[in-house]
């Protein structure tokens, strides 16, 4: 998996691409960490070029929103892959986390 | 094209890139739609890091899984590289079969906990959402224990119109 990390006017932008699985969640887990250790607390997470993601990367997403919520921070989850977008469906977390379809949409609702 | 595909791996997260990338090549073929395909590779990650994480643990008694809620944060790799895993694919009337087998403790992935996913968000564990997916994207499965191994079967429809 590769990780872009984007930041701009306080926002965090992680773009993903490749595969979010048990390998590669730790690495997004440790990226994401040390962006809020350094004070970020606006965050996206662009999933347009994720073909895949198992429940090890939904533990990233729901760790990362419990260790937000604590700072009072915000995370936005943009442009899902349909199969992505079902395992999040699957687990229940769509209805908890704000998924909007586009990048652009993401940047103007943070 | 193969009537099955057989692989044994160690106990190793690691060994999982090769097992899936092998699994894709042998899926593709059969055309069963990308959702089916999809299904495939979580289900066969969900199982196998299930057995990795849970099968293999120094601590763990022999009454570890049947009942027992999984912890919250998966634990660390054992790092013992002394068991092995086998895994036995095969595809026949796009239905995809599924067997498992491994000689850790005994554990029943049938009789883990359900994940209650109306919990509040802030609530949620982190464990239990893998065999959750398992159990929502499968047709059926089915668990037995015999000669001192956990075999898990699992059988995955192709998609209609495939």
């Amino acid at each position: 998996m590769q990780i872009d990390l984007d930041t701009r006017e306080n926002v965090s932008v992680f773009s993903l691409k490749g595969r979010l699985d048990s390998n590669t969640s730790p690495e997004l887990e440790e990226v994401i960490a040390s962006q809020i250790e350094n004070g970020s607390s606006s965050l996206i997470i662009n999933f347009e070029n994720l073909d895949y993601i198992s429940s090890a990367g939904l533990r990233v997403i729901l760790k990362t929103t419990k260790d937000l919520k604590r700072r009072e921070g915000k995370l936005l989850l943009c442009a899902m892959q349909d199969y992505v977008k079902e395992v999040f469906e699957i687990a229940g977390f769509d209805t908890f986390l704000p998924i909007v379809p586009t990048m652009d949409e993401a940047i103007s609702k943070i | 094209m193969q009537p099955y595909l057989q692989m044994v791996i160690e106990n190793r997260l690691e060994a999982l890139n090769h097992l899936m990338a092998v699994t894709r090549a042998y899926v593709t073929p059969y055309d069963l739609g990308g959702k089916s395909e999809f299904a495939v590779e979580l289900i066969l990650e969900e199982v196998v890091t299930n057995v990795i994480h849970h099968a293999f643990a120094e601590a763990a008694s022999s009454e570890t899984g049947a009942g027992t809620p999984q912890p919250a944060v998966a634990p660390p790799d054992t790092g013992d590289p002394r068991h092995l895993i086998a895994v036995r694919l095969s595809v026949s009337d796009k239905q995809v079969h599924l067997r498992v087998t491994d000689d850790g403790h005994p554990f029943n992935p049938l009789s883990a906990p359900r994940l209650d996913v109306g919990r509040p968000f802030m609530e949620r564990l982190e464990g239990g959402i893998g065999i959750h997916l398992v159990r929502q994207m499968m047709n059926s499965m089915a668990y037995r224990r015999e000669a001192d191994r956990n075999i898990f079967e699992i059988w995955i429809r192709g998609q209609d119109g495939h």
